[in-house]
């Protein structure tokens, strides 16, 4: 490894700890072996109506190892970084008890040091932003009151700073990262008559303090509010079948769920996927793909695996063209890791994730996907859930427009779609000539959570079941 | 500084500083049971300390991972700025409820080899006929945490073993059915019945048909009726989201919103339970209650910010799930009471019905309203007693006010680690 410059006593001690570790690793005569060093920062504020109800900042490091030998790969982590020997042996004697041989025909040999562009987290002290957050809550709360056709019963604002510094090392390559987010909640609870309801808007960026300004961070008040109005307003969604078109929004939950899991290298590997490469399961207007290189929220450079991050379509023109893909995947499909390998953080080991997942978009504009359109409009995400080996997702929807000759004839609310992803796709009927504004979430699997984003155009669907609250 | 030096030193500093301490370790072994065999070992270890200050009856916390003098005082000062910044309702004094009460955890457990737990899963992941792969994992955890505040010390231990084992099957049409345990004693934990369980539900789950919509006699197995109770029913009962009527139980306490069938008690101090806590981790008793008691609404639970809020006391129910996490108003251990046919009778009374193994869309539930829509995922078509075709893609939707009127549940109970629930029965249920 070669060293790298520093100045500060603190990153000297730092990289000696790193080169007592590898040179412990290299007396155990592994295969492989591979560090990741993380020294993370996160902040949070929830103000709750006029109060602050949390502040919460948290500073945590820790590293992460993963061991090779015979074929056979083990993980270990600890945040007592001076007990690196006892998990090492104690990962080791583990790992050598396992029996599933594992293929690693790759390893990273990069050195690289990136960093996105952002404004410092420090650069506005803890109290100037909660002073900030408390005057916008209160200054919402007092112009909604006067409105008296429904009453805000609370008005909550969580406000958080994630920042992760990352370090990879293996016995070839050295790779230094640092991903800062930034998001942003309102959770309303709002009543009209005898109906209350709840609505949670959110916004997230990939950067620091120059993402979210002043007048941004009103304006998520003001659209959640919005939004609230929206449901006091609708009825509950029956249960139906009909034509749909979904929003940019939900073009990304469907990308997302319906095709990124199932698209993902370790579940076609283990028989728990219905993809296979070369499939053609929809029509040839379809692309999707996975961009990590897009800076959006599931934005990085190298994956917790070293390897350079690259685009990946997943459908191309309707047929299966690309799995995501790690090392230990790729190796076992005789291919080239994609850069997909991602961990919640050092404690954690890298497995397929997604990133950036969108549709690409199509022909239509939107007034030609309206064109008497009789069916639902569907708007906003309420989470989303599949199960890749059967093929099943269901997703929660906010908003439900009922529309007759591309006009909208009443408002429902709570909804939900689900179905067979490949019935699904197939009856896509067609597809917007603009994808819309990245949506940012975070992505569930393995008992981790990934940074991830997606869009996608408005998207025409034919003959599908909408579950409501209420029998049609 | 190790453990004992560091929570020495807290122990000083609390009595001194009136400061709360929170120091949290979890040791994890763990295999993944990926097509027919174990790899990917982990060995995970991770600690944590939280430090909280009580000024002006303002809370400020801080949590670090890096445990020397320095750091710690470096935390106390931030926590102290969080306090001074500020103006909430404001909190007396931590919590000085001392409890002689103690609970049995097997001490084998954290012991126990989990090289041999290795050995024992490879042996029993056999080639059947109809089984394509397996996917799941065996661990062993071993949770502690050390609550210091400036009245009194607490130690919580426990050990778990879990075993999940998720089977994808070689018919044309994809299915995939599984099972998981948690065991708490060393001599309960049996790999051979998990694994066969989790085969006998993948064959019964072969070859799944699109559901036709009509009317059915839902059976739950007690997996989704925990998950039932964790997402619709437990979460409304909370205190706080009570008073701030974000929750549909608000002007409901005492009231019959649910089926006669249904009690559920909160049991702190169960030995071998997983939740099993006597004080929690406010300073506060934990006691028994009746949370759902013959189908009423009868007991919030509150921390003490949400009992400040509410002006009640705190029921001592303030947990945080780690040492990064905030205080929130959690159950302890749960019971919901078994009734008295077993679930082989109740399957043969069953006329036209689905043994419903798994459904999606529980995130999507509201619990301002208690409207829910949720997709069968896969199940057992019942007709006249005997079981038929798998099904799936199916809709059931309603509102947790009206729709467990009626439910009941079977005579068997299953062990979630800190909850016990049985099948739970829905008659006469309209499908989309």
């Amino acid at each position: 490894m070669n060293k790298i410059k520093t100045t500060s006593k603190n990153k000297n001690e730092f990289l000696n700890k790193i080169d007592n570790i590898k040179s412990y690793l290299e007396s155990k005569n592994l295969d492989y072996y591979d560090i990741r060093y993380e020294d993370n920062y996160t902040n949070s504020i929830s103000i709750q109506n006029k109060d602050i109800k949390n502040i919460k900042e948290n500073n945590t490091s820790g590293i992460g190892i993963r061991v090779y030998k015979n074929q056979k790969l083990g993980f270990c982590s600890t945040n007592n970084i001076d007990n690196y020997k006892f998990i090492i042996d104690k990962c080791i004697s583990n790992t050598l008890k396992t029996n599933k041989k594992t293929k690693l025909n790759e390893f990273s040999t990069t050195k690289a040091k990136c960093k996105i562009k952002y404004t410092n987290f420090k650069d506005i002290n803890i109290s100037n932003k909660t002073k900030e957050l408390q005057k916008i809550n209160a200054n919402f709360i007092k112009k909604q009151k006067k409105d008296k056709f429904y009453e805000i019963l609370n008005s909550n604002l969580t406000y958080m700073e994630i920042l992760r510094k990352k370090y990879f090392v293996n016995p070839y390559s050295y790779i230094y990262q640092e991903d800062p987010h930034i998001i942003m909640y309102s959770s309303l609870v709002s009543k009209k008559d005898d109906i209350i309801e709840q609505s949670v808007h959110r916004i997230g960026h990939l950067g620091g303090l120059e993402k979210i300004s002043f007048k941004q961070k009103e304006k998520i008040l003001i659209d959640n509010n919005n939004k609230i109005i929206e449901l006091l307003n609708s009825k509950p969604c029956p249960a139906t079948k009909s034509d749909i078109i979904i929003t940019p929004e939900l073009s990304d939950l469907l990308a997302h769920e319906a095709i990124g899991h199932a698209a993902e290298a370790d579940a076609v590997i283990n028989n728990s996927s219905i993809l296979k490469l070369g499939q053609v399961i929809c029509n040839k207007n379809i692309t999707i793909i996975d961009d990590p290189t897009k800076k959006e929220f599931g934005y990085y450079k190298y994956d917790d695996e070293g390897i350079l991050a690259k685009p990946r379509t997943i459908i191309k023109n309707g047929i299966v063209n690309e799995y995501l893909m790690d090392i230990e995947s790729a190796s076992e499909l005789n291919l080239k890791s994609n850069g997909a390998a991602r961990s919640e953080s050092y404690s954690k080991i890298p497995i397929v994730r997604m990133s950036n997942t969108y549709f690409k978009e199509g022909k239509d504009k939107y007034k030609d996907l309206l064109n008497n359109f009789d069916g639902f409009l569907l708007d906003g995400f309420a989470g989303g859930q599949v199960d890749p080996s059967v093929g099943t997702f269901m997703f929660g929807i906010k908003n439900a427009y009922k529309m007759k000759n591309g006009k909208i004839i009443s408002k429902f609310k709570q909804a939900s779609i689900s179905g067979n992803i490949l019935n699904y796709l197939k009856n896509i009927d067609s597809l917007g000539n603009k994808v819309g504004d990245f949506s940012f979430g975070f992505c569930g699997k393995g008992g981790q959570s990934a940074f991830v984003s997606g869009s996608g155009p408005y998207i025409k669907i034919k003959n599908t079941i909408i579950g409501g609250t209420k029998h049609e | 500084m190790n453990k004992n030096e560091l929570l020495d030193y807290c122990s000083k500093l609390s009595k001194k500083e009136n400061i709360e301490f929170y120091y949290q370790e979890n040791n994890l072994e763990k295999s993944n049971i990926e097509k027919f065999s174990i790899g990917k070992n982990s060995y995970k270890e991770n600690s944590a300390l939280l430090i909280k200050v009580l000024i002006n009856g303002q809370i400020g916390e801080y949590t670090l991972n890096k445990f020397n003098i320095e750091n710690i005082l470096a935390g106390i000062k931030k926590a102290k700025n969080v306090a001074k910044l500020k103006n909430n309702l404001k909190i007396k004094s931590f919590g000085s409820s001392k409890s002689k009460t103690k609970i049995k955890f097997d001490k084998n457990i954290e012991n126990i080899c989990f090289e041999k737990l290795i050995e024992d899963t490879k042996k029993e992941l056999t080639k059947d006929k109809y089984i394509k792969s397996y996917e799941g994992s065996i661990s062993k955890v071993n949770h502690y945490n050390f609550y210091i505040n400036p009245y009194f010390e607490k130690e919580n231990k426990n050990t778990c073993v879990n075993i999940g084992t998720h089977i994808n099957t070689k018919f044309k049409k994809p299915s995939s059915g599984g099972f998981s345990s948690i065991f708490t004693k060393t001599k309960d934990i049996d790999i051979n019945n998990n694994i066969t369980q989790a085969k006998i539900n993948a064959n019964n789950l072969l070859n799944p048909k699109q559901g036709v919509k009509d009317k059915y006699t839902l059976i739950f197995i007690p997996e989704l009726i925990e998950e039932i109770f964790d997402e619709l029913i437990v979460p409304a009962t909370i205190g706080e989201t009570i008073f701030k009527k974000e929750s549909y139980l608000y002007n409901l306490k005492n009231k019959e919103v649910f089926s006669k069938n249904i009690n559920l008690v909160e049991k702190p101090h169960l030995d071998y339970f997983l939740g099993s806590q006597s004080v929690d981790d406010e300073g506060y008793k934990t006691t028994n209650k009746n949370i759902i008691n013959k189908g009423k609404f009868k007991t919030a639970i509150y921390d003490v910010y949400g009992s400040t809020l509410a002006n009640k006391k705190s029921s001592g129910n303030g947990f945080r799930s780690s040492a990064y996490g905030s205080i929130s108003s959690e159950h302890t251990n749960l019971i919901l009471e078994n009734g008295k046919n077993k679930i082989e009778n109740l399957i043969a009374k069953t006329k036209k019905g689905i043994l419903v193994y798994s459904m999606m869309g529980f995130h999507t539930s509201n619990l301002t309203n208690g409207e829910f829509s949720l997709t069968i995922n896969q199940g057992k078509e019942i007709i006249n007693g005997k079981f038929e075709n798998t099904i799936t893609n199916l809709n059931f939707t309603g509102n947790c006010k009206d729709s467990f009127k009626n439910i009941q549940f079977s005579k068997e109970q299953m062990f979630f680690g800190d909850s016990l629930y049985s099948f739970g029965i829905l008659e006469n249920i309209k499908l989309i």
